[in-house]
């Protein structure tokens, strides 16, 4: 498939054309979209994560310093802006029709793993975020403390919160 | 983290993002649309690094030419302080607490008057209950164990005394902890000081008549113990009321720093916990780079609550549950 990006870049930034762009996407979008959406919970909102780090890319990589990090610079940059999402999201209260632990979950899986992602959904997002980049993507505490700005005792103490939440809600429903 | 609830959660499934997801961003673009990413911001420290370093460079020279200035610092300051003894930074009138006889048995630099004699000496005996919780992002509130404060008559070697005592538990201390001043009753001298956490005792005894001995109001203070329960008790608060004491700060080995703490009514609010509603005091307790609350009755003296941030979100409470 082939892009048509509006020829507006200075010309001493890096060229990313159409086809190169496409090349990343391939690359790196399910990968990307993967952390959105166990960050927030939602396809739909995994997708305008992953839409906007897109869109945004060309000029963001102007700015691309770490050479041969790329993989995980976009991991950082898709984590910050899926942060602001899901800050924007509670500041707006969308989630009003169904309560965070009640959406809608991928189909296939085991009556066992609709639980376990009941539980993750019911956290509220600052324990979530901790959750997920700790335990399920593999940052350690001070990457995690960088990341969300807090310090790496507060990323543990969320830590232990949200296992000790996801264990509550597990055991409620058993 | 239990590993199995890990695996779990690493093979919760996820889906893939849908094919017209590829146009959307291919049409966004094509539209001009743009978005501004939030990439790192790493050039910052090269930015900061050096102006910190300036600025450190300017705060010491300031300093020395301060010191130049008012020269006349107390010579028999203690090794640590004198260089800065008499600099605009670090008063001479703060070098020292004048507790008996113009010994000092301390230093460092307090923002207010030194509370080196308390109005009165009618601590009143009694025992206190106090629970303690932590609650992070004004979500998540956690038991944090319990504390006992309590005031009672005792005798020292044949000299008439007061155990102030706090004991209690917690998540770091699971086996309790314990920190006994035992003061005379006349002065509130301090004669013996002990903590035990756990199954290790510790204490130490004061002599009669030190050359430099630490004041009663060694206690405590991570805790936020013994320290504010007794003086408050002793002290009548109002609205401008501020001061400031030192204590010692015991460091392992055998290391003493002898710190400040700046203490400052702030305002009055009623508040309803456990063991009833009490007007108060609020108090702001400064201690190096921390901030606590103390909520003070304004009849009796007792503090009923204390709130203390821990970091960015998380707030650290204690409040009275029974008497």
């Amino acid at each position: 498939m082939s892009m048509t990006i509006p020829a507006v870049r200075p010309s001493s930034l890096p060229r990313v054309d159409a086809q190169a762009l496409g090349t990343l996407y391939d690359t790196y979008a399910g990968q990307l979209f993967r952390l959105a959406y166990r960050l927030l919970g939602t396809r739909e909102d995994a997708e305008d994560v992953v839409h906007d780090v897109f869109v945004g890319l060309p000029e963001a990589l102007a700015h691309y310093e770490e050479r041969g990090h790329l993989d995980a610079w976009l991991r950082r940059v898709t984590v910050r802006v899926a942060l602001m999402r899901q800050r924007s999201r509670e500041r707006r209260r969308e989630i009003s029709l169904h309560s965070a632990a009640d959406v809608p979950t991928p189909a296939g899986l085991t009556p066992e793993q609709i639980e376990l992602q009941a539980a993750v959904n019911a956290l509220p997002g600052a324990l979530r975020s901790v959750l997920v980049l700790k335990e399920m993507e593999g940052y350690s505490h001070a990457e995690i403390a960088t990341l969300l700005g807090i310090s790496a005792v507060t990323s543990r103490v969320r830590l232990y919160r949200a296992i000790r939440g996801v264990r509550q809600r597990l055991e409620d429903r058993q | 983290m239990n590993r199995d609830l890990r695996t779990k959660l690493q093979q919760l499934p996820v889906p893939e993002p849908r094919p017209e997801l590829r146009e959307r961003i291919r049409a966004s673009r094509a539209t001009g649309e743009r978005v501004v990413l939030p990439i790192d911001a790493r050039r910052w420290w090269r930015l900061t690094i050096p102006r910190a370093a300036a600025a450190a460079i300017v705060l010491l020279a300031l300093t020395w030419v301060g010191s130049q200035w008012f020269a006349g610092g107390d010579r028999n300051a203690p090794t640590g302080a004198s260089f800065f003894a008499g600099s605009v930074f670090w008063p001479t009138t703060a070098l020292s607490q004048e507790v008996e006889g113009g010994a000092q048995d301390t230093v460092g630099r307090a923002r207010y008057p030194l509370l080196d004699r308390v109005p009165s000496r009618d601590l009143r005996p009694g025992s206190w209950s106090y629970r303690a919780t932590m609650t992070t992002d004004g979500l998540v509130t956690t038991e944090q164990g319990h504390r006992k404060f309590s005031i009672a008559p005792t005798t020292v070697g044949g000299v008439l005394a007061l155990a102030i005592v706090t004991s209690g538990t917690g998540r770091y201390s699971p086996e309790g902890f314990t920190d006994s001043l035992l003061v005379s009753r006349d002065s509130l001298r301090l004669l013996r000081h002990s903590k035990r956490y756990g199954k290790n005792p510790g204490g130490r005894d004061f002599p009669a008549t030190p050359a430099r001995y630490l004041s009663w109001r060694d206690a405590d203070i991570n805790w936020v113990g013994s320290v504010y329960r007794a003086l408050f008790q002793l002290t009548p608060l109002n609205r401008s009321w501020r001061g400031s004491v030192y204590v010692p700060w015991i460091t392992y080995p055998s290391r003493v720093r002898v710190l400040a703490i700046d203490l400052r009514v702030t305002g009055s609010e009623h508040v309803t916990l456990p063991a009833g509603s009490y007007d108060t005091w609020v108090v702001s307790v400064r201690f190096r780079d921390d901030e606590a609350r103390v909520y003070v009755s304004k009849t009796s003296g007792l503090v009923v609550k204390i709130a203390m941030p821990m970091g960015e979100d998380a707030v650290w409470e204690q409040v009275l549950s029974g008497s």
